[in-house]
């Protein structure tokens, strides 16, 4: 402002002292010119008024001669009369005689005349007339008086001429230089204040026109880029609040990001950091602006603790999106350590412009590698025991055996089954169970090397995996573990127990084994041990039969699935008489199971039953039959609604949670009466879940149904676990009711049985009754019940509802 | 009254005076020179103080540009004590030697106050007089 009122003020001054030089110029100029004019002027006018005085006197003086001359006598009256005229004639002051001694005075006396005297001899034209002297003097009035007025009429017109002239000049310069010069000047001053859209005058044709036109074009053309800068500087600062906006964004973005983010210039330098890079990295960004990234980021790998390369150096080189291996460690400058993953991605000017830095971008993966660790380790170990899983182990056994090597390296695997944990565990409940496989886990970590791998396969299955280790030397082991565990008693609440392991050893002795075989053949050993009496070491051999049993099994495991995905199992009956009237009683008949093969044969169950117990089909064999008994049944209802149908069921089944509900819901759907059906349960599968048939027994018998103790008498079990169980008919097994008529000692057992059946208040049946003796034994002992070929032999299902049965049954009778 | 109009008058008084050889009024005139010269009770501030008007905006001449006041003593009252001086000089003094300067005096005053531009006055501002 200040700058521009100097401006405006030396614009004034420009005007004023044009205006004043002009004038100035013009002024003193006209005065100088006048001056010299007038003393030049007044110089030659002094000069010509003294010749005119001297001039006139002489032509007075000659006149005045010649008028003398011309008479012919001398007459002073004459004389005196021409002197008069003289005077008259001429301007003079007057004028003086001096002739024949008279003496003559016209006009003006005073000293302040000027005389010029002329004195000339008149001769006669009569010789003797003597000469007369004649003397004029002519008086004119004084020369500086003249002069003065002279001076006074040169200076007054000159004076007013010059001033006319001057001020004409004046006017004239005004109006040619002055005022369109001022009036550019004004117009200056005003676009100076802001009147931008005022132009110089352009009508006049002089220099001062074409120099408004030049003006004028060059402020249009100002006005015009000025524009265009207005245009453009308003974009620049809508650009510039964009790009605030936009930075403004960023930086919020980048302060509320949770990751830190690291900018560094071309050279990988640090330029930038957000909060959270201050708190990851422990560095203000003060005190690391400038510094290279590799001087401040401190990373090492996890595992060889070794220094990386941050990435934003291969970015920089590279000039791509980098990132770092996994297990990078960030070494604070306290030393303390958080395990990141890094990022840097390029920034450059444009898309593929230069390369002008690059952002890091930097992530604390402590919690998720934590989480990540601990899902690890959950995933790959027990729960209960801390011990390592079965999906670990058997990576782990992958991975040695990929390393066996016959002769070279040799590795041992070991299988255990704890002998007595399903009589803990239904005796003093899951808790001591669990409690038992804790205790046996430690005993396990107690005896093994750290590079073997201990681990829980199943619920009462442990293994280990020697590494490095060949068979005789973990025979060793394993004896001295088993020796362990035999002085290991378990004691719980008022309980103590002996336990025992049965343990089974595989070679791993080449990498062409399978980890499928290898814990095949650890499972057979095991199996093969717990058969040869318990609590020992079996070191698996090639030529077991116990192996050529398991392979024909997991055969079986195949053709089981497919034969119940295609429904070719069949039910077939066999009747359950009463021994004393074979005709009499409400029908009840045994459901028994047989298997139609690919090719229509019929298969017993004795020969895929032991591989679906082993391989766990037995749940879904048991669901299937009872669903096919059900809905035949319903099928049959208004024949069958009083009859009686004993279904078998398997220990996994009585094990499987959802299979009572599975029962339940099958009654509810097809609305057979549970009174209809009563299942049997072997001894030793009572007695193995005991707790869960217990409960089983407890819930359908509550419904209506009846149950059956099968195969009594071979499990040997406690009179009091069969106290524990309410069930209505006790079959005694047919081992011994096939001799009873030959082996007293089986009769005897029969007769035990049924004893204690009745003394329990239960209905005896007995097995394998073959023929009439049997039967007549049967009756003389007071067997309820008998069930046996020599009653009638199996026949499918549904013909127990199409008449044949009857025949068939009355033919049985008749025989 | 303006100093330019007054100015106008003083110098076609001047001439007057001269060119009618009225001594009487020559020295008169340079009596009220000295007056307004030495009082600074110039006849314009006077009219002008009468009709109440601003004496400075009304001031017949155009200060030089550049000029500075150094001296603390108003130019016209300079102009009007030089030119009683000239007059005393050239009129009473030495009148026959430098006759022309009464002359000059009475054009040079007429011609500022007929152009606006005063030299004298110019002059003594460009001195440093207020």
């Amino acid at each position: 402002m200040n700058s521009i009122t100097s401006r405006a003020d030396a614009g004034d001054n420009l005007q004023s002292s044009l205006s004043i030089k002009i004038s100035f110029i013009v002024y003193w100029g006209m005065i100088l010119v006048g001056l010299l004019a007038t003393f030049v002027l007044l110089h030659g006018r002094e000069k010509e008024i003294t010749d005119f005085y001297t001039t006139n006197a002489n032509s007075l003086a000659y006149e005045m001669g010649e008028f003398i001359d011309t008479r012919e006598k001398f007459s002073w009256d004459e004389l005196e009369a021409k002197a008069n005229e003289l005077f008259g004639r001429h301007q003079i002051a007057g004028i003086g005689l001096v002739a024949d001694g008279k003496q003559l005075r016209l006009g003006q006396q005073g000293t302040e005349l000027v005389g010029f005297q002329r004195t000339f001899t008149h001769r006669f034209n009569n010789p003797k007339d003597p000469p007369i002297e004649v003397q004029v003097v002519i008086y004119y009035p004084s020369p500086l008086n003249a002069v003065d007025h002279e001076r006074k009429k040169v200076l007054v017109v000159i004076g007013a001429t010059l001033l006319a002239f001057g001020l004409l000049l004046h006017r004239v310069l005004q109006g040619v230089l002055s005022r369109p010069f001022q009036s550019m000047v004004r117009t200056a001053k005003s676009i100076t204040r802001g009147e931008t859209a005022l132009r110089f005058e352009e009508s006049r044709t002089d220099e001062f026109g074409f120099l408004a036109r030049f003006i004028n074009k060059a402020l249009d053309f100002i006005g015009l880029k000025q524009t265009e800068l207005q245009e453009a500087l308003e974009m620049v600062r809508q650009s510039e609040k964009n790009l605030l906006v936009e930075k403004s964004l960023v930086e919020v973005t980048l302060h509320s990001i949770g990751d830190a983010v690291i900018t560094t210039d071309g050279a990988g330098n640090i330029q930038y950091f957000n909060p959270v890079a201050e708190q990851l990295t422990g560095w203000r960004l003060d005190n690391v602006r400038g510094k290279p990234v590799r001087q401040v980021l401190h990373l090492i790998d996890e595992e060889h603790r070794r220094s990386v390369e941050s990435s934003v150096e291969a970015c920089l080189r590279e000039g791509i999106v980098t990132g770092t291996v996994d297990h990078v460690v960030l070494v604070r400058p306290d030393g303390s350590e958080v395990e990141v993953v890094n990022t840097a991605a390029p920034i450059r000017s444009k898309e593929g412009g230069s390369l002008m830095g690059a952002v890091l971008v930097i992530h604390d993966v402590s919690r998720a590698r934590k989480m990540a660790k601990q899902l690890s380790y959950q995933a790959s170990h027990d729960d209960l025991t801390r011990l390592v899983n079965r999906r670990e182990f058997e990576r782990r056994l992958a991975k040695a055996v990929d390393t066996a090597e016959p002769g070279k390296l040799e590795h041992t695997l070991c299988y255990m089954d704890l002998d007595q944990f399903k009589v803990v565990n239904d005796t003093c409940g899951h808790i001591a169970g669990d409690e038992l496989l804790r205790q046996f886990a430690a005993i396990l970590r107690g005896r093994v090397r750290d590079p073997d791998t201990v681990a829980r396969l199943g619920g009462d299955e442990f293994g280990i995996l020697f590494e490095g280790c060949n068979a005789e030397v973990a025979k060793r082991t394993a004896e001295s573990l088993l020796t362990r565990v035999k002085e290991f008693r378990f004691a719980w609440r008022d309980y103590a127990f002996d336990i025992g392991v049965s343990i089974g050893l595989v070679s791993i002795t080449s990498s062409e084994q399978s980890v499928t075989d290898i814990m095949s053949a650890a499972d057979v050993a095991c199996y093969t041990a717990k058969d040869n009496g318990r609590n020992r070491v079996h070191v698996f051999r090639l030529e077991d039969d116990e192996l050529k049993k398991r392979h024909g099994e997991m055969r079986w495991v195949s053709r089981l699935g497919k034969a119940l995905e295609e429904d070719r199992f069949r039910l077939y009956s066999q009747k359950i008489a009463s021994v004393a009237d074979v005709t009499s009683g409400t029908p009840h008949y045994e459901l028994l199971l047989r298997l139609l093969d690919e090719e229509g044969k019929l298969i017993l169950p004795l020969a895929f039953i032991p591989a679906a117990e082993r391989y766990n089909l037995m749940s879904s064999i048991d669901r299937w039959v009872v669903r096919k008994a059900f809905e035949t049944i319903k099928a049959n209802a208004a024949m069958a609604s009083d009859w009686l149908f004993s279904i078998n069921l398997s220990g996994q089944s009585l094990s499987d949670g959802d299979f009572l509900h599975f029962v339940v819901d099958a009654f509810d759907k097809t609305g057979v009466s549970p009174k209809q059906i009563c299942f049997e349960i072997t001894e030793t599968t009572a007695m193995v879940n005991l707790t869960r048939a217990t409960q089983f027994i407890s819930i359908l018998k509550g419904m209506g149904c009846r149950f059956s103790l099968d195969d009594f008498g071979t499990g040997l079990s406690s009179f009091g676990y069969l106290k524990a169980l309410d069930v209505d008919y006790l079959k005694i097994d047919g081992s011994f009711v096939r001799n009873i008529v030959s082996d007293p000692v089986n009769r005897a057992v029969v007769e035990a049985a049924n004893q204690i059946g009745h003394a329990m208040g239960m209905q005896t049946v007995a097995e394998f009754v073959e023929n009439d003796e049997i039967q007549g034994a049967l009756r003389q002992i007071g067997v309820d019940y008998a069930q046996g070929y020599g009653i009638s032999k199996p026949g499918p299902m549904e013909e127990l509802f199409s008449g044949i049965n009857h025949r068939i049954l009355k033919k049985s009778v008749e025989r | 009254m303006t100093e330019r109009a007054f100015r106008i008058v003083l110098g076609a008084v001047l001439l007057v005076a001269l060119y009618f050889e009225l001594r009487l009024v020559v020295y008169g005139y340079i009596v009220v020179l000295l007056f307004e010269g030495i009082t600074n009770w110039r006849i314009p501030l006077l009219v002008s103080c009468m009709r109440r008007m601003d004496a400075a905006g009304n001031s017949g001449c155009v200060p030089l540009p550049g000029s500075r006041v150094r001296v603390n003593f108003e130019a016209e009252r300079a102009m009007r004590l030089a030119f009683a001086l000239f007059l005393i000089f050239s009129y009473v003094a030495f009148n026959k030697e430098w006759w022309f300067i009464p002359w000059l005096s009475g054009f040079a005053l007429l011609g500022a106050g007929l152009s606006g531009i005063c030299p004298i006055v110019i002059s003594f501002r460009w001195l440093g007089f207020r």
